[in-house]
């Protein structure tokens, strides 16, 4: 069930109503009813059972490690340890197992060896690179202790099958989500408006901005080598632009839902492209997954005995500064490793979303000093807003060009694409209409133009706080007006009906 | 939740039904195929307060083929041309359905070339959407979208999978049209006017209102002599299937049902053989005009358009012919003269000055 279908509205309509008609302490069944049937209908009940067991596994694991942490710390942490590589392994089965495969047959190439095995195909549950990571973050709370084991098998399904999550997520925390869960929300008519305008906000973004983006996207993309120059540009920008759009959309309408419920989920994105550099991209980018990489990756990481005695290694050797950042600098390798493997068994991945970010990231702060030097000679300014106007196109750029690599078949033929920019120089194309050969007419580019002028000036609101308590400021008349306007913008300029696919969302394959 | 917060909701979502209602209008198709927008006449029959003496169904045969405004001019038969391109007995069996739950008429006449349609023409062509959209939001139209969804997946090999829709697709026309922001012009908003289209977008048609069919205005000689007497064509299971529900609803109704097919160069003896042992097996009365075409007087020369279609003289001289027969044969009452019937007199006076006007010949380039 895409969460852009009627009947995706209608099932949340039946679950609202349900939820609110049982008593309060209730409430939380029929989001767990909701719960299954959204998986078993998104995929199928073998999966349901696939997921479900690795939920009981990381339940169990968590109420045993609450039972014998005070008799045996070794016992636990091999409970622990034993857990997170099931469900690990669960998560690369389903998603990332072509990763080795291919892997597997490229070294066997590179030695002349002639086997080789078949890429396999399997059907993935639901949210799987959500949940897994929900599971795992859970039982590493629970091992730390920063929260107590849910004793209810029930609740806990709740927590980890949250119907709305499962498309895109966000990645929940358990501490942030029990009370509003198993509490049981009181109707609250604010949030319930406030629900229905992030649906609507979501869809517009997603419907009328994101999918008109995908329509030139395609063309240039799947066009093999036909395209160069400028329109790489064009394609790498509007990619990006797709994605975010995409996501945040997604994201968007996973909130509202939520809200209809009384339950504030966690923010994903925070206007990443104000960001200055890379590393504050991310900080603004897919949050949740930055927060989980950071909170169970990064920092267990640093803590470990491994890493606290290459660190005093490291600052006998090359001094307190740059012997302090080698262990962070193989932290973060493990991190964005892990954030680019966790968007998909390719190395387009590993290296688009993950180890180009870390390679910029690192060389920038390696680099720093010569940077110093050169702003210094230059007699650059960086106070002001022209400086942060160059440091954000950079930042965009650079983000824009490795998250690109994610759109192309493979590695090889992303970075291929990447060097036909510097072919030809071809600026013409933005005067002489060849702009409309590209899937969109002059009308459609106008929708699309002022559809990203209005997420853009929205962006700027929200840096001064929410737009939509801004909103509920105003007048009845003009509230409705943006709100009946916003749905009605959706319908008629929405990409949607025979020949397009909208119910997919990027963030949904990885 | 209050009662004032009640209000508002219920106020936001009738504003925004009420935009969807409007935005529906404005955005459907008003330029549907000359043919195609013969749907959008039979809207009017939601409003038609008088009583019907017959109803006739079938493919565009009989759109083109059937004056009712010269029947009612002839001999007073209110009648109404529920034709339409490719209704063929599956969304025959529908708009009867429909129709009925409105109007119980003496006698409903089927095109008997409606039952020659093959699982493509029944279920993959495009215009079953067209022919959908004017139909009433109702339970016949819900259930007709669904056995066509049904029926286009058990037969997805046989049919363009390129036009299968979403039920959304044909009940709400906004879902498909909504697209057409882009080439909006006036008479989306102000609306079509279906009740007299002459010269419809240069094709020289004439549409008439009352269920009065769509004619068109020129000839294109056909050679008779052309006809394929070896072409055989046996009705399919599925049509078969279809007839066989329209055969049981105007049973359950009290509705004479009658076949009958208007003449055209395309139909042949073994066509004719075909619907006769059809009609010998379920008692029905079947009239082949094309078999008396003289008697009709007929001429392909300056009577057709293709081997298909007669234009408006040629469907002038059959609703004659056939009227009389009706006439004759089921004694429909006349009621021309009566006030209530006002406006049925104003279509044929219409219908009988273009009559009187004569034909355009068709050239080559399409021009006068």
């Amino acid at each position: 069930m895409s969460i852009i279908s009627f009947s995706f509205l209608f099932f949340v309509g039946l679950v609202f109503i349900l939820y609110y008609i049982v008593p309060e302490k209730c409430r939380w069944c029929v989001l767990l009813f909701a719960n299954v049937i959204f998986f078993i209908v998104g995929c199928n009940i073998k999966l349901f059972m696939c997921m479900f067991v690795l939920v009981l596994l990381t339940y169990y694991a968590a109420v045993l490690v609450d039972k014998y942490r005070a008799l045996s710390a070794k016992k636990t942490k091999i409970i622990v340890s034993a857990t997170i590589i099931f469900d690990v392994v669960g998560l690369i089965i389903f998603k990332e197992l072509n990763f080795f495969v291919n892997n597997y047959n490229l070294l066997s190439r590179l030695w002349g060896k002639s086997h080789t095995v078949e890429a396999v195909s399997i059907a993935a549950p639901l949210g799987v690179s959500y949940y897994t990571l929900m599971l795992v973050g859970y039982l590493l709370d629970v091992y730390w202790q920063k929260v107590e084991a849910q004793k209810n098998f029930a609740k806990f399904l709740t927590f980890i099958t949250l119907f709305p999550v499962m498309i895109s997520g966000p990645i929940l925390r358990y501490d942030e989500m029990k009370e509003q869960l198993y509490d049981g929300r009181k109707f609250d008519y604010r949030g319930f408006c406030f629900g229905i305008q992030r649906v609507l906000w979501g869809l517009f973004k997603k419907m009328v901005i994101a999918d008109r983006l995908g329509v030139i996207v395609a063309t240039i993309y799947d066009s093999g080598q036909e395209y160069a120059g400028f329109y790489i540009v064009i394609a790498v920008v509007a990619y990006t632009l797709q994605v975010y759009m995409d996501f945040s959309g997604c994201i968007d309408i996973v909130i509202g839902v939520a809200e209809l419920f009384g339950i504030k989920l966690p923010e994903n994105f925070q206007t990443p492209f104000v960001s200055v550099n890379l590393s504050e991209v991310w900080r603004r980018w897919h949050m949740t997954l930055g927060f989980w990489v950071k909170d169970y990756i990064l920092y267990p990481i640093l803590k470990s005995d491994l890493m606290q005695n290459l660190g005093e290694k490291t600052r006998k050797k090359f001094g307190r500064k740059w012997g302090k950042k080698i262990p962070t600098w193989l932290g973060m390798f493990a991190v964005w490793f892990t954030v680019g493997f966790w968007h998909g068994g390719a190395w387009k991945y590993v290296f688009g979303s993950g180890i180009f970010f870390y390679i910029m990231i690192v060389g920038g702060q390696i680099l720093e000093p010569v940077f110093d030097k050169m702003k210094k000679y230059l007699k650059i300014n960086t106070e002001c807003a022209s400086w942060r106007g160059f440091q954000r196109i950079r930042t965009f750029a650079l983000f824009s060009a490795s998250v690109s690599l994610g759109r192309a078949a493979s590695l090889g033929s992303g970075l291929a694409m990447l060097r036909r920019t510097f072919l030809c120089c071809n600026p013409w194309i933005f005067v002489d209409g060849s702009l409309y050969n590209l899937g969109l007419d002059s009308k459609d580019f106008w929708v699309l133009l002022i559809g990203l002028l209005i997420v853009s000036a929205v962006s700027v609101l929200e840096q001064k706080g929410s737009v939509r308590v801004q909103l509920q400021k105003q007048n009845l008349i003009c509230r409705w007006f943006v709100f009946i306007s916003l749905f009605w913008v959706v319908v008629i300029f929405g990409q949607y009906g025979p020949g397009y696919d909208s119910s997919t969302f990027i963030y949904g394959q990885f | 939740m209050k009662r004032i917060e009640i209000i508002k909701c219920c106020a936001v979502v009738l504003i925004c039904s009420m935009l969807l209602v409007e935005s529906n209008a404005i955005f459907s198709l008003k330029d549907f195929h000359e043919s195609d927008f013969s749907g959008d006449l039979n809207r009017e029959f939601y409003d038609e307060e008088g009583n019907l003496d017959i109803m006739f169904f079938g493919p565009s045969s009989t759109l083109h083929g059937i004056s009712t405004p010269v029947m009612w001019e002839e001999y007073g038969i209110t009648a109404w041309n529920w034709g339409m391109p490719n209704q063929f007995t599956f969304m025959g069996y529908y708009y009867i359905k429909e129709a009925v739950q409105y109007k119980k008429p003496k006698v409903i006449a089927y095109d008997a070339y409606g039952l020659f349609g093959d699982v493509e023409s029944m279920l993959g062509d495009y215009t079953n959407q067209f022919s959908l959209y004017p139909m009433k939001l109702g339970r016949t139209k819900l259930e007709a979208v669904a056995d066509l969804k049904e029926l286009r997946e058990e037969y997805a090999d046989g049919i363009n999978a390129a036009n299968n829709g979403t039920v959304l697709q044909y009940i709400v026309p906004l879902y498909q049209f909504h697209e057409r922001w882009k080439e909006l012009e006036e008479k989306d908003f102000l609306g079509a006017d279906y009740s007299y289209i002459d010269d419809y977008e240069g094709t020289k048609v004439t549409a008439f209102s009352k269920g009065g069919g769509i004619s068109r205005l020129y000839y294109i000689p056909q050679d008779v002599t052309l006809r394929n007497e070896e072409f055989d064509f046996e009705i399919q299971p599925l049509a078969l299937e279809y007839f066989d529900k329209i055969y049981e609803l105007c049973e359950e109704e009290g509705i004479t049902l009658i076949l009958y097919n208007v003449p055209m160069v395309d139909f042949n003896t073994n066509l004719h053989n075909e619907v006769q042992k059809l009609a010998n097996e379920y008692g029905l009365e079947y009239i082949d005009l094309c078999e008396l075409e003289d008697e009709v007087g007929i001429d392909y020369n300056t009577d057709a358009v293709d081997t298909h279609h007669l234009n408006l003289w040629g469907s002038y001289k059959t609703s004659v012919y056939f009227g009389q027969y009706l006439q004759e044969e089921y004694a429909f009452s006349d009621k021309r003269g009566q006030t209530e019937y006002m406006d049925w007199e104003e279509v044929a006076e219409m219908c009988y000055e273009k009559i009187a006007k004569g034909p355009i010949e068709e050239n080559v380039d399409g021009t006068e």
